[in-house]
């Protein structure tokens, strides 16, 4: 036939490729969540090169063995290559420029957001992408692990199981958030690795409520039945036929997590329960910022930079998840909207 | 609905004594040195600190050491804050009138923003305003308290000028209000100042109020206005709002007194998540604004280890929390008569 043009086989790939899935095609189509995906991949990339963005310098060169003023930027070298994956800790220090605490603006001397305290912003933003990411994944990986399990088992099993979970959850659902990290945050010292561990002690609980309702629906329709019927076992059944199909709603809470998370522990910073004082992290420039409200008499708007940059960075970084995270709950769940 | 309220009244102090459990047996992590911090008033009490350690049980099996809590905190005993270098139930007594009163003038904005633009956005479904409000909206939590916070302060207080930036009431006030004999009512300071007459002391405390109110209300708010306004879009399109249209009522009859009635069932459900929002808010807001209420004090004690402090404000936070959900959830049976109770 004349009109029979297309070819039957390309337009099947075509409708088969993950490009095209239904779920993509949703999410594609949603100019928010490009840019919440766009967002979120320029700090990626940020996080990923932050040696090339912002060299290292001083300590953080000698703890690499090399010379002081050493260009990191040649790829034939080893220490491009290091600098960008296993760059020693006191890279995370910030570059101070000088002891003098008054800030200086941006393009004077050097830094191109200016310093405070003498602390380099531009070195603080870019190594703090680092630290942001590394915040978020150990802190929503083994949130999710745990939620997943504890979550899982409570939905499936029931009875007392479940209530001894939901009465657990209930007591430390009556603490706001930030209270109970607090709380743990004195008892274990700052530093972080220990506010990592407080947002997992407090975040667990969500996520498993949120998986325990899944599982609850889901476990009534009629394929589990179907799937028990051939003789599955609970293993089989959980692994297998529920917890893919109850899934969902954990994605988008880790997804707007990531993003929460390094809010909460930038406020934790900013209270003074953060990283160590100089740790590339968005909250301590933030809590600098704090004594230079204020410019000297006739310029009082003269050190608006100490506080406009980190600040955008942080409501950016929140941002950018909580578009991804929004996105994703529409794409993935037709009943909402 | 009977039956309801008095199983969860009898409830209220399983989960309040459990709440203490928790915070107990957390303190168990502490050596009893440590804790002994918490009956230490003066330099010269550190060098009996074995002493103090054996006299008050911290070395006994955790069950000892959780009686004599108890018995202590029904004796209104919690402890001494080093943070407000007074016992801790006498902090929380006089502090948490200063963060009620934050608390109250910040629902303004929220129910204000939250609930009238939340409205308007779903009536308006895609038009200008509605696409104000998300990006609104979607701004407004993505802003952390903090970031928010130090922002207005550079710009109302440090480069206009237009406002105080710290505490609660001008030191000339606070002479003002001693030397007036001010007398206290409610312990809420603006409404006292109304109450004697001292227009000059209200006006100063309103002043002082205005940023940490706008910096606390804004996250809630615009969780209102996003929960409001898919809220609305979804009643608009029910059959009663229909049946209501076709009768001939008018439009505003329709929108207002059919619609926005039922669609504010589950923002009613919200507020209890607002508390918690504010309870969450305070700690940063006060911090940021050095404004005496208990969310500063918390954050403090926190910072110099002051474990009575932190413990005392975070069981409070706790026992607030839990009595304001219990207020929501008896709230909701008696607005929403399909809610059933059993």
């Amino acid at each position: 036939m004349a009109t029979a043009t297309l070819n039957p086989a390309i337009s099947e790939a075509r409708q088969d490729t993950w490009w095209n899935s239904r779920v993509v095609r949703r999410f594609r189509r949603n100019g928010l969540a490009v840019t919440g995906l766009f967002i979120v991949l320029v700090f990626a990339l940020t996080a990923a090169f932050a040696p090339l963005l912002a060299p290292p310098q001083d300590n953080c060169l000698r703890d690499m063995n090399v010379a002081a003023g050493t260009s990191v930027y040649n790829p034939a070298q080893p220490l491009f290559w290091k600098a960008i994956f296993a760059p020693p800790a006191s890279c995370f220090s910030i570059v101070r420029v000088g002891f003098s605490p008054i800030p200086t603006p941006p393009g004077q001397d050097g830094p191109v957001l200016g310093t405070i305290n003498g602390y380099d912003i531009f070195y603080g933003i870019v190594w703090g992408a680092r630290t942001a990411f590394y915040l978020g994944f150990i802190v929503v990986v083994p949130t999710l692990i745990i939620g997943i399990f504890v979550g899982s088992v409570a939905g499936y099993f029931g009875g007392w199981v479940d209530n001894l979970f939901m009465r657990i959850t209930d007591v430390v659902y009556a603490f706001p958030g930030l209270v109970l990290t607090i709380v743990f945050i004195s008892l274990f010292g700052q530093g972080l690795n220990n506010i990592a561990i407080s947002l997992v002690l407090v975040g667990w609980g969500a996520y498993a409520r949120i998986l325990r309702g899944e599982i609850l629906r889901v476990r009534q329709l009629e394929f589990v039945d179907g799937a028990r019927a051939l003789g599955a076992s609970s293993t089989r059944v959980i692994l297998h036929h529920v917890l893919p199909n109850s899934l969902t709603g954990l994605t988008v809470q880790a997804t707007l997590d990531m993003g929460s998370i390094v809010l909460t522990a930038a406020a934790l910073s900013f209270l003074g329960l953060g990283t160590p004082i100089g740790y590339a992290d968005w909250g301590q420039l933030i809590n600098f910022a704090r004594a230079w409200l204020q410019g000297p008499p006739g310029h009082p708007f003269m050190y608006w930079y100490v506080s406009f940059f980190p600040g955008l960075t942080i409501l950016l970084f929140g941002l950018g998840w909580n578009l991804l995270g929004d996105a994703l709950r529409d794409a993935l769940d037709p009943r909402e909207r | 609905m009977l039956t309801f309220i008095v199983r969860r009244l009898l409830a209220l102090p399983l989960v309040l004594l459990a709440i203490t459990l928790l915070l107990v047996g957390l303190m168990q992590f502490l050596s009893p040195e440590q804790r002994a911090g918490s009956f230490i008033r003066s330099e010269n009490q550190l060098r009996n600190l074995e002493l103090i350690v054996r006299q008050n049980g911290l070395d006994q099996p955790f069950y000892v050491q959780y009686g004599h809590w108890i018995a202590n905190a029904v004796q209104g005993n919690l402890g001494y804050s080093r943070a407000s270098s007074r016992p801790v139930l006498d902090t929380i007594k006089e502090r948490f009138p200063r963060t009620v009163e934050l608390a109250l003038y910040a629902s303004l904005p929220i129910i204000a923003v939250g609930i009238w633009l939340g409205t308007a956005a779903g009536l308006h479904k895609d038009k200008f305003i509605d696409q104000f409000a998300r990006v609104l909206a979607v701004l407004g939590y993505s802003l952390p308290t903090f970031v928010l916070g130090i922002w207005l302060l550079v710009i109302f207080y440090g480069a206009l000028g237009w406002l105080p930036g710290f505490g609660n009431l001008s030191n000339e006030a606070q002479i003002a209000m001693l030397t007036n004999g001010m007398k206290t009512y409610t312990g809420l300071i603006t409404v006292d100042a109304l109450l004697n007459g001292q227009f000059g002391i209200f006006w100063d405390a309103i002043k002082h109020l205005i940023l940490p109110t706008m910096t606390l209300a804004t996250v809630s708010s615009a969780t209102i206005l996003k929960v409001m306004r898919s809220s609305l879009i979804e009643v608009l399109s029910q059959d009663y709002v229909r049946t209501a249209r076709s009768k001939g009522l008018s439009e505003r009859a329709v929108n207002i007194k059919h619609a926005r009635r039922n669609a504010l069932l589950p923002v009613t459900t919200l507020a209890g998540f607002t508390v918690v929002g504010l309870l969450n808010g305070v700690i940063i807001t006060e911090t940021i604004f050095a404004y005496p209420g208990i969310g500063s004090w918390g954050a403090q004690a926190a910072t110099i280890l002051d474990f009575p402090g932190v413990m005392g404000f975070a069981m409070f936070t706790a026992f607030v929390v839990v009595v304001a959900n219990l207020v929501v959830d008896v709230m909701y049976g008696v607005i929403d008569p399909r809610v059933r109770f059993d």
